[in-house]
């Protein structure tokens, strides 16, 4: 019966306390009497990762910078890459052995060259009036992103005339703008 | 150092040599189409803009291609080898040497190699060099710390004999 006894009320605590036994409430432990506190003076400010002293939460564009241009380097390489491996396949059917291994390694590696060079010096024009931009206007936020990419269009092809600039800065407002809405929906929920 | 692990190391050297050709490669070539032009101011900086327009992004390509390579070859040397060392930065600037001049048969490839290595070498050198004389030349601190004092804190703890000393029983006291 001293058993019975200590079962009946095992049972009544775990009813009063019933959410105790499903979820803790913060202050109140059966674990250990070294956790009676409340969990959430250990994180006031809520984010989800730790940084050293005096760091921002976001990394700066001038240190996206290289991972960008790199990124356009590599990716503008392999495009480059296979559409001269493609044409060099079609434009050498009449030749054979060395000869036709050496001229397709020819336009694979002009087309490379060319297409690598031309992505990453659009990603460095973009990124230095990028970081231009979000300096004069003191903020960094997705205007200064689809800005930068109208006037990186409108650099980029300035030197063929007024009509083309003006066609590359709105391929460039098109591209930049749907990076954003990719990258960014959550936080332009509140305009739409 | 904040330097990015290895995969995404490789991306990061090749957008910094991408870079750092592409600016140098724009000044160089726009100071000599400036000169290499017809006289008069107008025709001078157009055709430094021309230069600059044909030549520059070459000049990126090449040095972004070297240092794709050199990144890649330095970051499975330290994967294979599993240290950080001088010698896989050697050994990364001779293969990237080697592997440039590839279609230009085994001496050119060896003859690069040796100069990209020498000049690795002497990067890393004079490194090392710097590391060391910048650690002797450090200003020592001009305050010695205290030594440290053994018995801070301590508490006495020795108790008053409770009873009289008689033979026979154990006295407290003796505990100091």
């Amino acid at each position: 019966s001293n058993n019975n006894n200590h079962n009946n009320n095992n049972n009544q605590s775990s009813t009063r306390f019933a959410s105790t036994k499903n979820h803790s409430t913060p202050g109140m432990n059966s674990l250990s009497p070294y956790l009676n506190f409340d969990p959430r003076v250990l994180n006031p400010r809520g984010s989800q990762f730790i940084l050293p002293e005096g760091q921002k939460e976001k990394r700066g564009r001038l240190e996206l910078m290289f991972f960008t241009i790199g990124g356009s380097v590599i990716a503008g390489s392999m495009i480059g890459s296979v559409s001269g491996l493609y044409r060099g396949m079609t434009e050498t059917r009449d030749l054979i052995g060395s000869v036709r291994t050496s001229s397709i390694i020819n336009y694979v590696a002009r087309q490379g060259a060319t297409t690598s060079s031309a992505m990453g010096s659009i990603a460095l024009i973009y990124s230095l009036i990028g970081t231009g931009v979000s300096w004069i206007r003191g903020v960094d936020d997705e205007l200064n992103t689809v800005a930068s990419g109208g006037l990186t269009g409108l650099l980029y092809r300035s030197t063929a005339g007024l009509k083309s600039a003006l066609r590359g800065s709105l391929y460039g407002v098109a591209a930049s703008s749907v990076y954003v809405m990719l990258t960014s929906k959550e936080r332009l929920q509140t305009y739409m | 150092m904040d330097r990015e692990p290895c995969p995404w190391r490789i991306v990061d050297d090749c957008g910094g040599a991408f870079a750092l050709g592409a600016i140098g490669g724009t000044l160089f070539h726009s100071i000599k189409g400036f000169r290499h032009a017809p006289s008069g101011q107008y025709r001078r900086l157009l055709g430094s803009l021309e230069a600059v327009k044909l030549r520059a992004p070459r000049v990126g390509a090449s040095f972004s291609a070297w240092g794709c390579i050199f990144s890649l070859a330095d970051c499975s040397f330290v994967y294979l080898r599993k240290k950080e060392d001088p010698w896989n930065s050697i050994m990364s600037g001779a293969l990237t040497g080697a592997v440039l001049q590839a279609r230009q048969g085994p001496g050119a490839m060896l003859g690069s190699a040796v100069i990209g290595g020498f000049i690795l070498a002497m990067i890393e050198g004079t490194g090392i060099l710097i590391n060391r004389y910048s650690q002797m030349l450090m200003p020592k601190p001009d305050y010695e710390e205290p030594p440290p004092d053994l018995n801070s804190g301590k508490v006495d703890l020795s108790m008053p004999p409770l009873f009289n000393s008689s033979s026979g029983q154990s006295t407290s006291g003796n505990y100091s």
